[in-house]
């Protein structure tokens, strides 16, 4: 293997691990790269001093793997990324209310009436109030308590901040 | 030296118009808006080709893989119907726009009986 031929090599293998792109597209900067540098080898330059200079213009993986992606179908433009954020945002939302639905299921086993407990000091007193359980006690702090339907409440909320927000990324990634 | 918009304008209807004048490829594509525009237009190498795949996408070229004569794999592009027709139209936008920019830049006379 030449010197061109492994600077080649190295180049494509640097493209296949840093970037997205495909071999076809790999293919054709490549073929990009050679016929660059034929035109420096013109001027005097050895065929490896031209590849490296090609290359360097040609811009480091990142770049190109930016340009490439940048300038994708407006599906992958609009959806992969926000599909993708909105889908971890909703996993998050979603453990963190069933972990508070199923710590307040677990502290409401512990009170008379359908509440649901966020927080409790431990030591404090309980006592019924018309839609959910209020403490008192402690030390004097209290409202750390949630009924059922205020957590309903809260998890119709969260979704509908979560839909506005998905549907004012789109609107914004449309505009752009 | 052109601004993103501008380039973001200008590059279709240019590479439809190269194209329009046979086939060709990345390279030569670069190299001709180079000649063409007396080098006032060199692109950034790497951002041509995202460009060209999307012009094949919409259908406006298509491409095929052959041999150049150096004996490296090379994909050639061409112009397609739509990208004649697509080429038209950019063609009569940009001539209104360049008419009318020319009639507004148009040295403005100098009012009758001002002092130099």
């Amino acid at each position: 293997m030449n010197t061109l031929e492994s600077l080649a090599a190295h180049w494509r293998q640097s493209m296949e691990q840093n970037t997205s792109l495909d071999t076809t597209e790999i293919d054709e900067l490549e073929c990009h790269l050679l016929d660059a540098s034929d035109r420096l080898v013109a001027t005097g330059l050895t065929s490896s001093e031209a590849f490296i200079v090609c290359a360097r213009r040609l811009g480091t993986p990142i770049q190109l793997d930016r340009s490439y992606r940048s300038r994708n179908t407006l599906w992958e433009r609009l959806f992969r990324p926000s599909v993708l954020g909105s889908l971890v945002v909703l996993v998050v939302l979603v453990v963190i209310v069933a972990a508070a639905y199923v710590g307040g299921i677990f502290m409401t086993s512990l009170v008379p009436e359908n509440a649901a407990i966020l927080f409790a000091e431990p030591g404090t007193q309980l006592r019924m109030a018309k839609d959910g359980v209020y403490v008192s006690g402690g030390n004097g702090g209290m409202i750390s308590i949630i009924g059922l339907k205020s957590l309903v409440a809260l998890f119709s909320m969260t979704v509908f901040l979560g839909v506005a927000g998905w549907g004012a990324l789109l609107k914004r990634q449309l505009a752009a | 030296m052109f601004t993103r918009e501008m380039n973001a304008a200008s590059t279709t209807p240019l590479i439809l118009g190269i194209l329009q004048k046979g086939e060709s490829y990345g390279y030569e594509i670069v190299e001709s808006v180079k000649a063409v525009s007396d080098q006032q237009i060199e692109w950034p190498e790497g951002v041509l080709y995202p460009v060209l795949h999307r012009l094949e996408k919409k259908g406006l070229v298509s491409s095929s893989w052959r041999e150049s004569p150096e004996g490296r794999k090379r994909k050639y592009y061409s112009i397609t119907v739509s990208g004649k027709e697509a080429l038209a139209a950019e063609r009569r936008q940009w001539s209104i726009v360049v008419s009318v920019l020319d009639s507004l830049w148009e040295p403005i006379p100098r009012l009758a009986g001002a002092t130099p």
